[in-house]
């Protein structure tokens, strides 16, 4: 440090004032309990540190809990929708109706080397262990490849909640984060990504709206994933797919 | 094994004033710190053995750049009036608002070089870090930054006074 580095750093020393009052640790325990969201969506832009925060729900969500139908065969156990109306998906050809358009358009996906862009009817979907934190709840989900040839993902899967009637409840979840890089499943390996919900925020939304299902789109892909979600919500956002550890 | 009660008792004054010189009030300080506090619980387990203190910095940092990004940071109703000279010692109620006019002349990631090489006292290569940036920007960065404050003739004077005492 220079003379006017010194004499910067003892002006800010001396000038930066008391605080008027300290943030206790039962504030913050409070807050990660039951308190309404902060003031902001604390995981919007949140670079590094959402991926902290990602590889700490992918840590703490193993092994991801199949709730949709559990089979071992290739053929995905999660319902294969396209849009609103159920389309007959065979494995690993999905449907090119443009049905999901009204959704966000999923990240084009890149493949990793020469490996192919996973197709919707090559994955099974999975939640895993939900995490609460100031009117938010972390959910890790997954994407199995069930195929016995690897494929790649990258970005954003497309998300919505669904009530029991199957109509898409709320907005669907905005994208928190960058695409990251593309993810390479091999056989029976696993991609994750973290979904925020919020349940409350200071204004507006006072009451969650309920639902009972999830439709998520595998990056770049047009036909969907349904699995059993019961959750309530007023606002949902969506990270990037990260290789599963 | 430090708990996070205790960091939070040990550190929450002074990322309070870190945040301060950020933002230049008490509820954006505030904000910041507990946004940058309740990470810190909820993900404890997985910092604790680092550093969480580095881990804290780097949340409040990011924390504070996008939301310069996304400008939450606008103004905002209070019940209280903005921080003016009041009953403090006299140094500090005199050389605040005229810190606060300096730094609030810097672009953000400036102002947060700043307050981590200059109020934090971390290195270079720590402040790099605590930004998810190169050395070399902190080092572009923080001579920008002094030369913009030494060209501030208010602020000129208070850092020879300072030097000089």
């Amino acid at each position: 440090m220079n003379d006017l580095e010194r004499r910067l750093s003892d002006l800010l020393h001396a000038g930066a004032p008391e605080p008027e009052r300290t943030i206790t640790p039962g504030e913050i325990a409070r807050l990660a309990q039951h308190a309404p969201m902060p003031r902001r969506r604390i995981t919007k832009s949140w670079g590094v540190p959402l991926l902290a925060a990602a590889a700490v729900l992918v840590a703490v969500g193993v092994p991801a809990v199949v709730i949709g139908h559990t089979s071992n065969s290739a053929t995905p156990t999660s319902h294969s929708v396209g849009g609103l109306t159920p389309a007959p998906t065979a494995a690993g050809s999905p449907s090119p109706t443009g049905s999901g358009t009204s959704r966000p358009s999923p990240t084009t996906s890149i493949t990793a080397g020469a490996v192919a862009t996973c197709l919707t009817g090559q994955l099974r979907l999975a939640a895993g262990p939900t995490n609460g934190a100031a009117g938010s709840l972390y959910t890790s989900l997954s994407f199995t490849n069930t195929t016995g040839t690897s494929c790649s993902m990258r970005g954003f899967p497309g998300v919505s909640l669904l009530n029991d009637a199957g109509v898409i409840v709320g907005q669907p979840a905005t994208r928190d984060g960058s695409a990251g890089s593309p993810v390479r499943l091999g056989p029976g390996q696993r991609a994750q990504f973290i979904i925020r919900v919020g349940t409350a925020t200071r204004t507006g939304c006072t009451v969650p709206r309920p639902s009972s299902q999830i439709e998520v789109y595998p990056p770049g892909q047009t036909v969907a994933l349904r699995i059993p979600f019961a959750t309530g919500s007023c606002a949902m956002s969506v990270q990037s797919v990260l290789a599963a550890k | 094994m430090l708990s996070v009660e205790d960091f939070i008792d040990r550190n929450s004054r002074l990322l309070l004033r870190s945040a301060w010189l950020l933002t230049g009030n008490w509820a954006s300080a505030e904000d910041l710190v507990q946004t940058s506090l309740l990470q810190s619980w909820l993900h404890w387990d997985e910092i604790k053995a680092d550093t969480p203190d580095f881990y804290v910095r780097r949340v409040l940092m990011n924390t504070f750049l996008s939301g310069q990004r996304r400008r939450w940071n606008r103004e905002r109703p209070t019940a209280e009036l903005p921080d003016r000279p009041g009953a403090d010692e006299l140094t500090s109620s005199e050389l605040r608002p005229v810190i606060w006019r300096a730094l609030s002349g810097l672009p953000a990631r400036q102002r947060a070089v700043v307050v981590l090489r200059y109020f934090n006292d971390l290195s270079e290569a720590q402040t790099a870090q605590a930004l998810d940036c190169s050395v070399g920007t902190v080092k572009s960065q923080a001579s920008r930054a002094l030369a913009k404050l030494r060209s501030i003739p208010e602020l000129q004077s208070l850092l020879e006074e300072v030097g000089h005492e």
